[in-house]
């Protein structure tokens, strides 16, 4: 089967990062793959029009993005998420303590909460992007990222730091 | 306490760090839209195609196939 050369560059340069965007949206490697692998075929469909208009990424960034919101509707609570990892040792730096505590805030957030938290911090998309991206408006992904945000600050702020944990061993 | 979103920023780094397509990604899609041209073309087929696959192959019942699956796979 013959494919379009610019395909092949396409996806040998930009899958990588596009997998671990589809990462952090699935929180798993597996449904990642196939959220990528989904993506890239329907943007195969339509090459000669995605490659003209001058951003294929973006264009295959907004299907995985939108595959994922169909997923979320259809299995409302149903999203994967991997095994929480065990709390480190005591003798852990507090920025490793931070971003552990962070990640496991991270995976209770409502799908939707996360998908703007990755698109504006992960993807660094404007609020204008992200919103048109998730075909919301920019109210929405306002309030969706100051919600999210909010949420693991407190996580943040009550996480122990190292002064703290010196004094717990001391 | 560092803000919220410095904090997550190395978060998503941390975690998407790992991931890699150790996979031969762009095969893995080739592969995909082959069998969707596959599925679509089995969809497409007449009834009297499938007899003939059907009847064709050695030792073949008789009879049309039950189900689209038996040849479409």
């Amino acid at each position: 089967m013959r494919v379009d050369p610019s395909f092949e560059a396409f996806v040998a340069q930009r899958s990588a990062g596009l997998l671990r965007t589809a990462y952090l949206l699935t929180l798993d490697r597996g449904h990642a793959e196939d959220l990528l692998q989904t993506a890239l075929v329907k943007a195969y469909r339509h090459w000669g029009r995605v490659a003209a208009a001058g951003s294929p990424e973006a264009y295959v960034r907004r299907i995985m993005v939108n595959e994922r919101r169909t997923w979320w509707h259809r299995n409302p609570g149903r999203e994967f998420v991997g095994a929480v990892p065990d709390r480190g040792g005591p003798d852990e730096s507090a920025a490793l303590a931070e971003r552990d505590a962070v990640w496991r805030a991270v995976l209770t957030l409502p799908p939707p909460t996360r998908a703007v938290l990755v698109l504006r911090y992960w993807e660094d998309l404007s609020e204008a992007e992200t919103a048109a991206m998730l075909g919301c408006s920019v109210g929405t992904v306002k309030s969706q990222a100051s919600r999210g945000l909010r949420k693991l600050q407190e996580v943040l702020d009550g996480a122990p730091s190292a002064y703290d944990r010196k004094k717990v061993q001391g | 306490m560092r803000p919220a979103d410095e904090v997550l920023r190395e978060v998503f780094a941390e975690q998407a760090a790992g991931i890699s397509p150790d996979a031969d990604v762009y095969g893995a899609v080739l592969a995909r839209r082959r069998r969707n041209r596959r599925r679509a073309s089995c969809s497409f087929s007449s009834s009297a195609i499938r007899w003939a696959v059907v009847t064709s192959a050695p030792g073949a019942p008789l009879s049309p196939p039950k189900s689209r699956s038996e040849i479409c796979w």
